[in-house]
C-alpha cells in the first residue's frame, strides 16, 4: 500500500528545528548543571581553605601573644641552650689527659722508669724517656704501648679494641754501665716516640 | 524595466526570508545559547581561576599549619620553663660558673693553687701573657684519632681561651694523674694542651699549658640561632648531673653569682 506523508514541508521543518531545540537546550541545561556542580565544588574547596587558612592565623596570632608574654624566659632559654651546646661541644672535644698518663703508667715494666714525659695535643707526637735495666724490658714497654684495650686496671676510658697509643718508635737507645752505679733504674737509658690516640681519650 | 523590478523584489524577499530565520534561530535557540554563555562565564571566571589557586591555597595552609605547630611546640616548651624556672636559672648558673663571661685570669691563678692543693701536689708557679688582643682564641686543635678527624670543635669565635702556663711538682706520675684528674673535674673548665714532666732525683717536675674558655661577644649573636633546649631531655640531664659533679672552685674564690 502507497504512503503518502501529507505533512506540509513547513510542518515538517518545524517540527525538525524544535526536536533540536529542545535536545540542545537538555544537552546545555545537563552541562550547566554539571558546570555549576563544579564552580560550587571549587568555590567550596576555595572557601573551606580559606576558612581554615584563618583559623590557623588566629591561632598563631594567639601564640605570637602568648610567646611575646613569655619572651623574659625565651630570652634566658636561649643564653641556657647556647651555652649548653657550646660546652657539651667543648667538652666533648677535651682530651682526658689524666687517663692518658694513667694507661701510661700502666704500662711501664716494672724494671722500667720513665723519667721525661712530653705530650701536646693536636695528634702531635708524644716522647717518653728514662732508664731500664735492660734493653728486652725496653723492648717490653714498646710492646705494651702498642697493644690496644686497657692497661689500667681502673680504666675512666674504654679501650677495647682501640689503640691507645699509635705509631710507637724507639727513638735513641744507650747502654752506659757507669750510670748504673748512679741510678737504681738501670744502665739502659732509651728514648720512644709515639702519638696518642686522642679520640679514644674523649670523655 | 519590469525584469529589473522583478529582481529587486526577488532579492528584497530573500532577505527578508533570511533575516526571519536568523531570528527564529536566536529565539528558538536562545536557552541553550544563554546556557552556553554561562557555561563559557563560569568556566572561564570562576571555575578555572579558583580551581588554579586551590593548590596554591593548600600550600599556605600547611605552610601556615606547620608554622603553628612549631609555634606551639615552642610555646609549649616556654611555658614549660615557666613552670621550672627555679631549674631553669639554677641550670644557666651553673653553665655561667663553667663557662664565665670574661677572662678572669686572677681568680684562675687562684684556681690551680687550690687545685693543687687537693691534688696534693706542690704548686710552684703559674705565669700567663696576655695573648693578641681582640682576636678570637683558636681552641687547642682538633686531635684526630688514627687520621681521622674527632667530633669537630666547637666554633673558636663563640669563646677564646686563657693559656696559663702551670708548674706542679709531684712525688711520682700518679699524683700527676691526681691533679689532672682534678683540672678536668674543675666546674671552670680547663683544657690541657702541653704536659712536660721531669723527674729530678727526688721528684717531678711538670710544665702544663692549661686553657681555660669564657664567652666572646660573638655569644649572643649565636644563643639566638640555637636550638631549644628540652628540660627533661635524658642527655641534658646527664650533662647537668655531671656538672654537678665537678668542683666549683670559682665560686669558693668569689661567691658573687655569675652574670646570667
Amino acid at each position: 500500500m502507497l504512503q503518502v506523508d501529507l505533512t506540509p514541508p513547513q510542518e515538517i521543518k518545524r517540527q525538525k528545528t524544535q526536536y533540536f531545540v529542545g535536545t540542545s537546550t537538555k544537552i546545555s541545561a545537563v552541562l550547566l548543571v554539571m558546570c555549576l556542580l563544579a564552580a560550587g565544588y571549587v568555590v567550596y574547596r576555595s572557601l573551606s581553605y580559606k576558612a581554615q587558612i584563618f583559623a590557623v592565623d588566629q591561632r598563631v596570632l594567639a601564640l605570637e601573644s602568648r610567646r611575646a608574654e613569655l619572651s623574659d624566659v625565651e630570652e634566658v632559654s636561649k643564653k641556657l641552650a647556647g651555652k649548653y651546646f657550646l660546652l657539651q661541644r667543648y667538652m666533648e672535644t677535651r682530651v682526658a689527659y689524666s687517663s692518658v698518663v694513667k694507661e701510661l703508667i700502666a704500662r711501664v715494666p716494672s724494671e722500667v722508669t720513665v723519667d721525661d714525659i712530653a705530650f701536646e695535643s693536636g695528634g702531635k707526637k708524644a716522647n717518653v724517656s728514662g732508664f731500664s735495666t735492660n734493653p728486652s724490658q725496653v723492648a717490653a714497654f714498646i710492646t705494651e704501648l702498642s697493644r690496644s684495650g686497657n692497661a689500667a686496671s681502673d680504666p675512666a676510658v674504654e679501650l677495647t679494641g682501640k689503640n691507645a697509643f699509635t705509631d710507637v718508635r724507639l727513638e735513641t737507645l744507650s747502654v752506659d754501665d757507669r750510670k748504673a752505679q748512679t741510678r737504681k733504674a738501670g744502665s739502659v737509658e732509651y728514648a720512644i716516640s709515639f702519638k696518642i690516640n686522642e679520640g679514644a681519650f674523649l670523655k | 524595466m519590469i525584469v529589473i523590478e522583478n529582481l529587486n523584489v526577488k532579492s528584497e524577499e530573500r532577505a527578508r526570508q533570511v533575516a526571519a530565520g536568523f531570528r527564529d534561530f536566536i529565539i528558538n535557540f536562545a536557552i541553550p545559547l544563554l546556557f552556553l554563555i554561562i557555561i563559557v562565564g563560569l568556566a572561564v571566571f570562576v571555575i578555572t581561576p579558583v580551581y588554579k589557586s586551590l593548590p596554591d591555597l593548600a600550600g599556605q595552609l600547611e605552610s601556615k599549619t606547620v608554622e603553628a605547630a612549631s609555634l606551639q611546640a615552642k610555646v609549649a616548651q616556654l611555658e614549660d620553663l615557666e613552670t621550672n624556672r627555679g631549674l631553669v636559672t639554677e641550670d644557666l648558673t651553673k653553665l655561667s660558673w663553667a663557662l664565665e663571661e670574661r677572662d678572669k685570669v686572677p681568680e684562675l691563678s687562684e684556681q690551680v693553687r687550690r687545685m693543687s692543693t687537693d691534688a696534693k701536689v706542690i704548686f710552684n708557679s703559674l705565669s700567663y701573657t696576655n695573648k693578641a688582643e681582640d682576636l678570637p682564641a683558636v681552641p687547642v686543635a682538633e686531635a684526630s684519632t688514627e687520621g681521622q678527624p674527632i667530633s669537630p670543635a666547637p666554633d673558636p669565635a663563640l669563646y677564646r681561651e686563657e693559656d696559663v702556663d702551670v708548674k706542679i711538682e709531684t712525688a711520682d706520675l700518679q699524683k700527676l694523674v691526681d691533679f689532672l684528674q682534678v683540672s678536668e673535674n674543675s666546674i671552670r673548665l680547663f683544657k690541657v694542651g702541653k704536659i712536660a714532666s721531669s723527674f729530678n732525683d727526688t721528684s717531678y717536675e711538670t710544665s702544663l699549658l692549661m686553657a681555660s674558655p669564657y664567652l666572646n661577644p660573638g655569644f649572643s649573636v649565636y644563643t639566638q640561632t640555637s636550638a631549644s633546649i628540652d628540660l627533661k631531655d635524658t642527655k641534658y640531664r646527664d650533662f647537668m648531673g655531671r656538672l654537678d659533679e665537678f668542683t666549683n672552685y670559682a665560686q669558693a674564690i668569689d661567691a658573687t653569682l655569675p652574670k646570667l
